[in-house]
């Protein structure tokens, strides 16, 4: 490097110097305090506590959009259910009303119930209503399941308890029965749902049910029989237990999902 | 006075927000002032520095007090921030709508604003230069015109020789020469 090259770039590397270190117009200190608490909240949230997590995932929007135009439904479903209570009783013995409940009343309110209230909420468009409320269909769907589902098994137990009469092993055993079948095509159904966004999964789902309990009752109930007599009721629970804890599990995930759909509408 | 990283062990450990507060307190004007330099404007280097304390704070984890200070880390990160900035689209419509853009317009009262236009257009050409670079080459520019530090002080960091970074610099400034300076 010569000197004239040497003397030019010093030239310019001042004029760069000049021209870089300018002076700093600074915000006022109201400003750059207003500015550390944005970055905090940003950065470091509150945590949620326990139970406004818990709120927050399994309560979501609340009951009114949660349930929004399902009363009808849940009055069809419902007169369905006493309708097969009723067309049951009388026509075997009181344990095989009970199975009978068990096996085509209760599956057939919940499905139907689940399917029907996704088939309206097509037909109606509140999938774009949800939408716009910042909530995922999907999330929705789960929450309603998740809810029918405990109204379900509640209807289902007082039903099991008037006709059976009394709480014995084979009562809490069918109870359980019914709950673990439940929520076992509650997983299925909520996953076809998120999966193909469709309720036709769900009708899927029903039919095969309808198949399942038509073979059943034809075979006079061996299988639940078999299970009813075998298994002891610690087992029952604890399958119970572990297919509502997949249930709850799964609409926590779908519930996850809805935050990064919503994030990027 | 806590250090640096006696802050630091507190945020990762229980995302102590006064701990953080402190920890912005104390570098906050030195990352806004290397940002303003690179912007030239007020609201973008608010927003920028914003974004920059952001990201350290969410990625504080990252840091290791092993590998090197906090403060290297952070200019680390408001380099990237700007650099990222200037190849950004945003960078590139602001330019097409005008030197300072619609979104940031220069909002300070100074005493000679034609003087302060004319320097926010040279350093935002300057900078478009610069980025075009490989992340090393820009980090000598910055470190040098921004963070006035020697040529022997960022060959030390960046674990080159003095050379290097000498033919290095002179190379972007020549650059510098024939696409900016050169038009004024």
């Amino acid at each position: 490097m010569n000197d004239k090259q040497r003397s030019q770039d010093q030239k310019w590397n001042e004029w760069l110097e000049e021209n870089c270190r300018i002076q700093v117009e600074y915000p006022d200190m109201a400003e750059m305090e207003q500015q550390k608490n944005r970055i905090l909240q940003s950065a470091l949230p509150e945590k949620d506590s326990l139970f406004e997590r818990l709120k927050k995932i399994y309560y979501g929007p609340g009951l009114g959009i949660i349930f929004y135009r399902c009363t009808l439904i849940w009055v069809v479903m419902i007169l369905l259910y006493i309708g097969v209570l009723v067309l049951s009783i009388g026509t075997r013995d009181a344990r095989q009303t009970q199975m009978a409940v068990v096996l085509f009343a209760f599956p057939a309110m919940y499905l139907g119930f689940s399917f029907l209230s996704c088939w309206v909420d097509e037909q109606e468009a509140v999938t774009e209503l949800i939408n716009s409320m910042h909530y995922s269909m999907h999330y929705i769907v789960g929450l309603r399941m998740f809810y029918a589902s405990l109204v379900s098994a509640l209807i289902n137990l007082g039903t099991l308890l008037v006709l059976g009469g009394q709480a014995d092993t084979i009562f809490w055993k069918l109870s359980a029965l019914g709950v673990s079948s439940m929520c076992l095509f509650a997983v299925f159904a909520l996953y076809l749902y998120h999966r193909f966004s469709s309720s036709y999964g769900i009708g899927v789902l029903l039919v095969l049910w309808g198949i399942l309990a038509v073979f059943s009752a034809w075979s006079r109930y061996a299988w639940i029989k078999i299970l009813l007599t075998e298994l002891p009721l610690a087992i029952h629970f604890a399958v119970a237990a572990g297919f509502f804890i997949c249930f709850v599990v799964l609409t926590g995930k779908v519930e996850k999902e809805n935050v990064t759909v919503v994030a990027y509408q | 006075m806590q250090s640096d990283n006696h802050l630091i062990r507190k945020i990762k450990k229980k995302q102590n927000k006064e701990a953080a507060g402190l920890l912005i307190e104390r570098y906050y004007r030195e990352i806004y002032a290397y940002t303003y330099r690179q912007v030239a404007c007020k609201e973008l280097a608010m927003d920028l520095t914003q974004e920059i304390f952001i990201l350290v704070l969410k990625g504080i984890r990252a840091f290791d007090e092993k590998k090197g200070s906090f403060r290297t880390w952070i200019y680390r990160i408001a380099s990237n921030k700007i650099t990222d900035y200037y190849r950004s689209l945003a960078y590139r419509k602001s330019q097409l709508e005008g030197p300072y853009g619609q979104e940031y317009e220069h909002t300070g009262v100074s005493p000679d604003i034609s003087s302060q236009v004319l320097r926010q257009e040279t350093i935002r050409e300057v900078m478009a230069v610069i980025v075009r670079y490989d992340e090393p080459w820009i980090q000598i520019f910055q470190k040098h015109c921004f963070e006035e530090q020697t040529f022997a002080e960022i060959a030390e960091e960046l674990k080159l020789s003095e050379g290097t970074v000498k033919t290095r610099y002179y190379k972007m400034l020549a650059q510098i020469r024939k696409e900016v300076a050169d038009n004024e």
